[in-house]
């Protein structure tokens, strides 16, 4: 997936864990994870807001294109 | 104690479903009693009531002039009698063949009915796009159509060996009977089963995005 998830880096940052972070954004951990490991499909702009409301980034620090080699 | 509820769709489908799967056991069990005694004594048939067509008494003379019904709405008469052949002795090929049917019949409904049940459930659960409904639908579907061949072959293979074996004097073989030994009804349930399927698949993509939209 040529979008990329550093959701990693900022929970470090934050020195928060994922149970904490899905309790506060109000999805379950297994979706979290999904967005974790990259493999989503989509995400909805609401949890999107709710990520960088917790967090306290931009999307663009959340979400990074990275182009695929051809 | 769980009561059981009567017009609730789970329960009444369950209920559905046991009873077909019982319908099926049995099926299966006569088609393997049936072909025993068809294999085993093809030779010499006399004694067991191996018969292929209905039988129709006629009572009396038959009238040949059309005869008005009791209400006089209607008018029938005698065009075609459906005769009773009891084999003697039997090819043993057609033995085999018959019996095979039979028993491919049987767990071809067998395959439909659990197939159908494990569908049942998952669609009980909330789960019903999913790729295994997906399977299990077109497994169905093609059980369904399996059974329709099937059915048609082995009245076809029976005809095709007896053909000119019987000569019952004053009938004349009515031959249009086969279309209907062809069910067609079952034919286009069993297609449309399968196009029900790729309605699921669909279905289990537009659940697969869903359930990786965070």
């Amino acid at each position: 997936m040529p979008i990329g998830v550093n959701l990693d880096l900022l929970l470090v940052k934050r020195k928060m864990k994922l149970t904490e972070l899905a309790e506060r954004v109000g999805i379950t951990i297994a979706n979290l994870s999904i967005l974790k490991q990259g493999k989503a499909r989509a995400i909805r702009f609401s949890t999107l807001e709710a990520i960088c409301r917790e967090l306290d980034c931009q999307p663009g620090d959340l979400l990074v294109y990275e182009r695929e080699e051809q | 104690m769980r009561r059981f509820r009567f017009g609730s769709m789970p329960n009444l489908a369950r209920v559905a479903i046991y009873l077909t799967f019982v319908v099926s056991l049995v099926m299966a069990l006569n088609a393997l009693f049936t072909s025993l005694i068809l294999v085993t004594h093809a030779d010499d048939l006399g004694k067991y009531r191996v018969t292929n067509f209905y039988k129709m008494d006629a009572e009396g003379d038959v009238p040949t002039s059309p005869v008005e019904s009791v209400s006089g709405r209607s008018e029938f008469w005698v065009e075609t009698l459906f005769g009773e052949y009891r084999f003697r002795r039997m090819p043993r090929i057609l033995a085999v063949w018959v019996s095979a049917e039979a028993l491919v019949y049987a767990f071809l409904f067998f395959i439909a009915v659990t197939q159908l049940s494990n569908l049942f459930e998952e669609i009980c659960s909330g789960r019903p796009f999913g790729a295994a409904n997906v399977r299990r639908i077109r497994r169905i579907g093609f059980s369904l159509l399996g059974m329709a061949i099937i059915g048609a072959l082995a009245q076809l293979g029976g005809l095709l060996i007896f053909w000119n074996d019987i000569h019952v004097p004053g009938t004349q073989f009515f031959w249009q009977f086969l279309l209907y030994e062809l069910q067609p009804g079952l034919l286009l349930v069993g297609l449309v089963v399968l196009g029900a399927a790729e309605v699921f698949r669909a279905g289990a993509r537009l659940q697969e995005e869903q359930d990786l939209t965070v």
